[in-house]
């Protein structure tokens, strides 16, 4: 009999172990169970382990997986209960020995909180063997229980007993070839399905695509099928999103009716709990949820349970089966979905729907490495994601930068200075850039470089505030501020970017809220005229790419306002240049007028002389003929020094000594001749030499003169002053000595109000092509080159021209002044 | 009928004047003389008749305002190397010059003046430029021709 049950057994034992081979899923440990009851001729058997770990933190028995005979045809009714301690069970796990029950219920057992149950599925015996895990120490005593009942009146005989006590160690050992084996199944499952060509990121669909969503829902059917639980979500944090709430994606979720929550705020519940703390979570009974609170708080500190959300309720639904607290554990899983170190989400699982009733620390690994495959392949979508959008994002910039240039060239042809209205544009593109910045501001610096005044802002930053605040971020930012990023960016001409702004200054400039700013400076080469902020705010951190958009950007604007600056510059010397051209058109203008006026009328007065008859006409023809000769020489004179000097060649004036009397005598030569024939005898300007001269008393005083060029010089300042004095005035002419005789001047004096001379225009008179204001706006004949020329030929005597502005008696004077003795330069540098 | 010549040059004047009494005696007295742009605009600024068998036109005019105070503004721009351009423009603009023949008489150069006058969109009718010269003749000639036109009385 022994023999043959050993043979029946053995062979009957070959049909679990061939289960467990094939099975991928952990709920058939009850094939497990029903093999060996019936190998033991039991009407039932139950699988009872202790909950791990203190949770629930009073330990005890619970029922992890049953087989029953049915009871008239029906499945008999699940226990689903706990063993407390004073059970028959229990007494056998605590005494870790076998025992066997011939008669129930056992008196010796009054508390027993199965006998109710037994006596409803008729169990009149049973035994229980304690079991242990496989390779558990002898110190780690039972980990549970296989118990085995029978309704009959005949008992469990010894030599079952022994049967049961040879294969109740079993089970443990299946159960734990079961997981390894679902384990196995599951993570290949998902690895295949994760690295399957269907499942391969595709960033051109764009993320939470139908493709993606369908692989998660895929994922968490085979979780559901080997962990047999009835809810399985991902949730996972928005990309955008700084709070790091996590928010529902996927989910195998049955309970239709009931909403489940959609987002967790971190540390809110278990879920938000397990995402914000990166803590995988194993909670052993969600139904006594009050029983274990306060180990749950203690395993788990700190969570937030203001998200009310009732388990218990909603599996019974499910389930519908169980009344009051006969319920099945309502173990919760929660793993958080990582990828290099960054918390990506959570996946999470609940409530087994048949055995095993628990969800342990070993399905807790498990869920754990589900969780890190997605991490990983979520991971890899990111940032192939993130990638791609980074080069649509650099293209855009690169393309709006192209865009901007293309403005720029156009009003750099269209003559535009106002390049900075190419940055609202420039910045607009860097925000695009890099999605991460949520401020961005241009300031340049003030023209005495004391300050950056605000220039341009963009970004999110400036839309959600106050105007009052707006006006206060744009306040100028003084350059002397120290520890300023702006500051160091700008006196540096360098990128500075910082990620940790708690301790700077910088918390008043623009962004006060920033976590992390990087700052260029505006410039071209070494042209320093402002810089770029870019800002991020916390959570954000600086992407690689933002120091370089930033860095290209400054150089960009640097380079538009370079670009501006040029241009103005070019603009300015175009219109200088083009000013000197029409001077010197006009003065070629005037001196062709001034020259062919002469001309002709000599040639009229040759003529006239040719066809007089009588002596008087001609004698009265002649100084007129004269006077013309002299205008034209005048002018000839005047043209050819005007082109040496043009080209760089001096006045080599023919010096003599020329004594005071000789001088005053070439003086009265030469005002007579200007009376004789002035410009314009209706004006009725007449000239004369001060009575004052001559200097006789300067018997010493020898001036070394081009008398020539001195006679050019007076017709030259004689013109002037018949052309500006006032009508019916006098023009003097004086000579005199300056610095005891060192200097020897001639003087021309004009009376007049309406073309005077303001002390500033005093200095400037003398420079080609300059003329007096008055003296141009009342469109006075003139090529502005005469002063010119006396200057020039002053300097050629190491002489000088003073021009003293028009006085209070309308009296202007322009003084020839030379030095005396020897040319031997010795008064270049004299005092006057 | 008087005969107005608008030259800025005194003896240049003499000279236009003296010409053209020795050449055609019926022009004796006849001239009215205008030496300054300013001058000009002051006489022309109202709608008073103001009848001339021709006008004498230099182009080379200055302001000179002896008054002081400041030009038009169109002088201060122009300068008065189109102050004669200025003036035809006016002469043409007022009713009792609009159909005079004008001689436009100076020292500049043809070409630069007829393209001016095209630029200020002035009506060529009635006007000759005659270049100056140190011969009276070519000037005496416009002038005869004008005198045998009908439109001259």
């Amino acid at each position: 009999m022994t023999m043959e049950l050993d043979l029946r057994a053995a062979g009957s034992l070959l049909q679990p172990v061939f289960a467990v081979g094939k099975s991928r899923q952990i709920s058939d440990i009850t094939e497990v169970l029903c093999s060996i009851r019936r190998l033991c001729s039991a009407d039932g058997c139950i699988l009872w382990l202790w909950t791990e770990q203190g949770t629930p933190s009073n330990s005890r028995l619970f029922a992890a997986a049953e087989d029953f005979e049915p009871v008239n045809g029906q499945p008999a009714e699940p226990l689903w209960h706990y063993l407390l301690p004073d059970s028959p069970s229990t007494c056998a796990v605590r005494e870790d020995a076998p025992q066997r029950f011939i008669r129930l219920p056992d008196e010796r057992f009054p508390g027993d909180p199965d006998r109710q149950a037994m006596v409803r599925l008729g169990i009149r015996s049973f035994c229980t063997v304690p079991v242990r895990w496989p390779n558990a120490l002898p110190a780690e005593g039972a980990l549970g229980a296989v118990n085995f009942y029978r309704r009959s009146e005949e008992p469990f005989s010894e030599q079952e007993f022994s049967l049961a006590k040879s294969l109740a160690p079993l089970v443990p050992l299946l159960l734990d070839d079961l997981i390894n084996h679902a384990s196995f199944h599951l993570l290949r499952q998902i690895f295949d399905l994760l690295h399957s060509p269907a499942a391969l990121p595709n960033p051109d669909l764009g993320f939470w695509t139908h493709q993606v969503l369908r692989t998660l829902q895929t994922v968490l059917t085979d979780v559901q099928e080997t962990f047999n639980c009835l809810e399985c979500s991902v949730y996972m944090i928005k990309r955008d999103a700084a709070d790091g709430t996590i928010h529902l994606v996927s989910t195998i979720w049955p309970w239709r009716h009931r909403s489940q929550p959609a987002s967790y705020a971190p540390g809110v519940g278990l879920t938000g709990y397990c995402g914000s703390r990166t803590t995988p979570i194993c909670i052993f009974d969600l139904g006594r949820f009050e029983e274990d609170l306060p180990h749950i708080r203690e395993k788990y500190p700190d969570i937030d349970w203001s998200v009310p959300f009732d388990l218990k309720v909603a599996a019974r639904e499910v389930l519908t089966k169980g009344s009051g607290d006969k319920l099945p554990p309502l173990s919760f899983l929660a793993a958080p979905i990582v990828d290099h170190g960054r918390t990506l989400g959570v996946l999470r699982c609940c409530v087994a729907r048949s055995a095993p009733y628990y969800f342990n620390q070993r399905q807790l690994d498990l869920l754990c490495l589900v969780a890190g495959l997605i991490g990983e392949w979520c991971g890899a979508y990111f940032r192939l994601r993130l990638a791609q959008e980074r080069r649509v994002w650099l293209q855009s910039y690169v393309r709006t930068i192209s865009a901007l240039n293309g403005r720029a060239h156009e009003a750099a042809v269209g003559h535009k200075r106002d390049f900075e209205s190419l940055f609202p544009k420039a910045l607009e593109a860097a925000g695009n850039a890099l999605p991460e910045a949520y401020g961005l501001a241009a300031h340049l610096a003030s023209s005495d470089n004391r300050t950056l005044r605000f220039a341009q802002g963009s970004g999110q930053a400036w839309t959600t505030i106050s105007s009052k605040e707006i006006q206060r971020r744009q306040a100028p930012v003084s350059l002397a501020e120290p520890g300023s990023p702006l500051v160091e960016a700008f006196s540096g001409n360098t990128v500075v970017s910082t990620g940790d702004l708690g301790s700077s200054n910088y918390r008043l400039s623009p962004f006060p809220e920033a976590a992390g700013v990087v700052v260029a400076p505006i410039s071209s080469g070494s042209r320093k005229y402002g810089v770029l902020t870019i800002a991020f705010a916390p959570p954000g951190t600086l992407s690689e790419q933002a120091v370089t958009v930033a860095e290209l950007l400054g150089r960009q604007l640097g380079l538009y306002l370079f670009l501006g600056e040029t241009i103005t510059e070019l603009r300015e010397k175009k219109e200088e240049l083009e000013r000197t051209v029409e001077v010197q058109q006009q003065a070629f203008e005037n001196l062709n007028h001034q020259l062919k006026t002469p001309v002709f009328l000599a040639r009229r007065a040759a003529r006239h002389l040719m066809s007089r008859k009588n002596l008087v006409d001609t004698v009265r023809e002649i100084p007129r003929l004269n006077g013309q000769l002299r205008r034209a020489e005048q002018v000839v004179t005047n043209i050819r020094m005007f082109y040496d000097l043009a080209r760089g060649r001096p006045i080599h004036p023919n010096r003599t000594a020329t004594r005071p009397e000789k001088l005053l005598e070439r003086l009265s030569d030469t005002v007579r001749s200007h009376n004789l024939f002035s410009l314009n005898p209706l004006r009725g300007i007449h000239f004369t030499v001060a009575d004052e001269s001559p200097r006789l008393d300067l018997p010493n005083v020898v001036a070394w003169l081009d008398l020539e060029l001195l006679d050019q010089m007076l017709d030259d300042l004689l013109d002037n002053a018949e052309k500006y004095g006032d009508p019916n005035t006098v023009v003097t002419v004086r000579m005199g000595v300056m610095a005891r005789g060192q200097w020897l001047y001639v003087s021309v004096s004009n009376y007049g109000k309406t073309v005077s001379i303001t002390s500033q225009a005093a200095k400037t008179l003398a420079e080609r092509g300059q003329r007096g204001d008055t003296a141009v706006w009342r469109g006075q004949e003139g090529s502005g080159i005469g002063l010119y020329i006396v200057r020039e030929i002053l300097t050629a005597h190491h002489g000088r021209l003073e021009i003293y502005p028009t006085n209070e008696q309308n009296i202007t004077e322009f003084r020839l002044v030379f030095p005396t003795g020897p040319p031997d330069g010795s008064h270049e540098n004299s005092a006057h | 009928m008087k005969t107005l010549l608008i030259e800025d040059d005194y003896y240049f004047g003499e000279e236009i004047v003296g010409d053209l009494e020795n050449a055609i005696p019926s022009l004796k007295g006849s001239f009215d003389i205008i030496r300054t742009e300013q001058q000009f605009k002051e006489r022309f600024q109202g709608s008073e008749p103001l009848q001339f068998g021709f006008i004498i036109l230099d182009v080379m005019l200055t302001w000179d305002n002896q008054s002081g105070g400041r030009p038009p503004a169109e002088v201060v721009k122009g300068g008065y190397f189109e102050a004669g351009i200025r003036c035809l423009k006016q002469l043409r603009e007022h009713p009792s010059t609009r159909s005079t023949p004008v001689i436009v008489h100076s020292a500049r150069d043809t070409d630069q003046i007829l393209q001016n006058i095209l630029k200020e969109r002035i009506s060529m009718d009635g006007v000759t430029v005659v270049p100056k010269s140190g011969d009276p003749e070519p000037l005496v000639s416009a002038v005869r021709q004008l005198q045998t036109s009908p439109d001259v009385s």
